[in-house]
């Protein structure tokens, strides 16, 4: 250990020394030995502040990296909501599409000059009343009016599906011919098999009256008659399921009809009213 | 802290201050991070190693530096030397006093580059008003910052 003098003059010492050599080297730029000494130091130095740099270009990539992230990310939230609204746009061409085929059914629809059609949806369909009746979101102020016929898309067009029986002014009870208090004027393929279709509180009809001696074949489609005073003739309301044995009193036949549209396939319906200045069938 | 310990600083320093001059200069300056490791060094180990780090040191950052070079080696060497001798009545080894010293010693600094200028170059090299009062606040911070690292690498080695 250094005495505490000595340690002082040391201190001197290398001051000094330190002192003189740098006026040496400030004095003399451009002497031999100093520009030698500039260079072994700028030999020693340059990997130095090279690597200096290529760590500082690196973390600038890093944020550069981490900013493309954050860009990433935003990107991905804006794809994201526009592939929710690709979904909602899909919902909404599959309901015009829908719209379109039902339009194009409406079109086949050959209405007679004193009526027109007027769209509705279904809003309720009671579990217990399933067979009975629905309401629709048409009335009074949409001009529907009681014992309007009302049909609905079905796979071979438009099908009867019932009548108003009760109207509102923003809704509308229907009661479907599947009610038991529903019947309809019907023939079977040709005008000449004619006879009454019932509603059995079921999914299944019933068609009373058909004359003795006539042979309706399963499969063979129903159709309104021109005697029903609530529908308009040659309406589909569906298809001979069975042919019962006859009458034993009276000797008529009866058949079991399948409705073309069946309650749980419709949730729009299209009710005819009577054109402004004309009288209305019912 | 050991030699290696103080080497490795001052080598950061050096390459802490191209990097921060060339990069990310705050309004056109940049702490002189060599100075600060100098007065740290004298502060804690004495004048002798200081002087010794302080003159290579300032050599090495002088060589790419538009300045004379050698003017940082023989501020610094002075630095260290008044470090060690306002340490006879001053407690250098703590925070405050550390940063104080810090920015005295860039104004002397700042004095010792016009007189060498003037003497050696025949022009002043001088920083600017702002430079006068910049430098020395960002020296102060960046003496914290270092008196922070070496206080926690002191008290972890302790600490072993």
């Amino acid at each position: 250990m250094l005495s505490q003098f000595r340690q002082t003059r040391l201190i001197h010492y290398t001051l000094a020394v330190l002192t003189a050599a740098s006026v040496v080297i400030l004095s003399l730029p451009l002497a031999a030995p100093v520009r030698a000494l500039r260079a072994a130091l700028h030999y020693a130095v340059d990997p130095m502040a090279y690597s200096g740099f290529v760590g500082v270009s690196e973390l600038r990539g890093v944020s550069r990296r981490l900013i493309n992230l954050v860009d990433a990310a935003k990107d991905n939230e804006i794809l994201r909501r526009r592939l929710a609204e690709m979904d909602l746009m899909g919902t909404r061409l599959q309901g015009l599409e829908k719209e379109n085929a039902r339009l194009r059914e409406e079109l086949k629809l050959k209405l007679p000059a004193a009526e027109r059609g007027l769209w509705a949806h279904v809003l309720e369909k009671e579990p217990f009343r399933w067979y009975q009746d629905v309401v629709i979101d048409a009335g009074e102020t949409r001009g529907v009016k009681l014992n309007a016929p009302v049909f609905a898309p079905s796979s071979q067009g438009l099908a009867v599906v019932g009548q108003v029986v009760e109207v509102r002014p923003e809704t509308s009870d229907v009661l479907l011919i599947t009610n038991s208090m529903s019947a309809v004027a019907a023939y079977v393929s040709s005008e000449a098999v004619s006879g009454l279709v019932l509603g059995q509180g079921g999914s299944i009809l019933k068609m009373l009256y058909l004359p003795p001696g006539s042979a309706p074949a399963v499969g063979q489609p129903v159709y309104t008659s021109a005697v029903s005073p609530t529908f308009p003739a040659h309406m589909l309301i569906g298809a001979v399921a069975s042919v019962g044995a006859p009458d034993r009193r009276y000797g008529f036949l009866s058949a079991d009809v399948v409705p073309a549209a069946a309650p749980q396939g419709f949730s729009e319906v299209l009710v005819l009213l009577p054109r402004a200045g004309y009288p209305g069938k019912s | 802290m050991g030699p290696l310990g103080w080497v490795a600083i001052f080598a950061s320093a050096l390459v802490g201050q191209w990097v921060w001059a060339s990069e990310f200069p705050f309004f056109g300056y940049s702490p002189q991070l060599v100075l600060v490791a100098t007065v740290a060094l004298a502060a804690r180990r004495g004048p002798l190693a200081a002087m010794a780090a302080g003159f290579w040191g300032g050599l090495l950052g002088n060589v790419g530096s538009r300045q004379l070079f050698g003017i940082d080696a023989l501020a610094f060497v002075w630095i260290a030397y008044g470090v060690w001798i306002l340490s006879k009545n001053v407690d250098t080894t703590r925070l405050l006093p550390q940063c104080a010293l810090t920015i005295f010693m860039s104004w002397a600094y700042a004095v010792l580059a016009i007189v060498a200028g003037l003497a050696f170059a025949g022009a002043p090299q001088w920083p600017g008003w702002a430079g006068c009062f910049v430098v020395p606040l960002y020296n102060a911070i960046a003496a914290a910052a270092l008196f922070e690292i070496l206080s926690r690498a002191e008290k972890r080695r302790g600490l072993r």
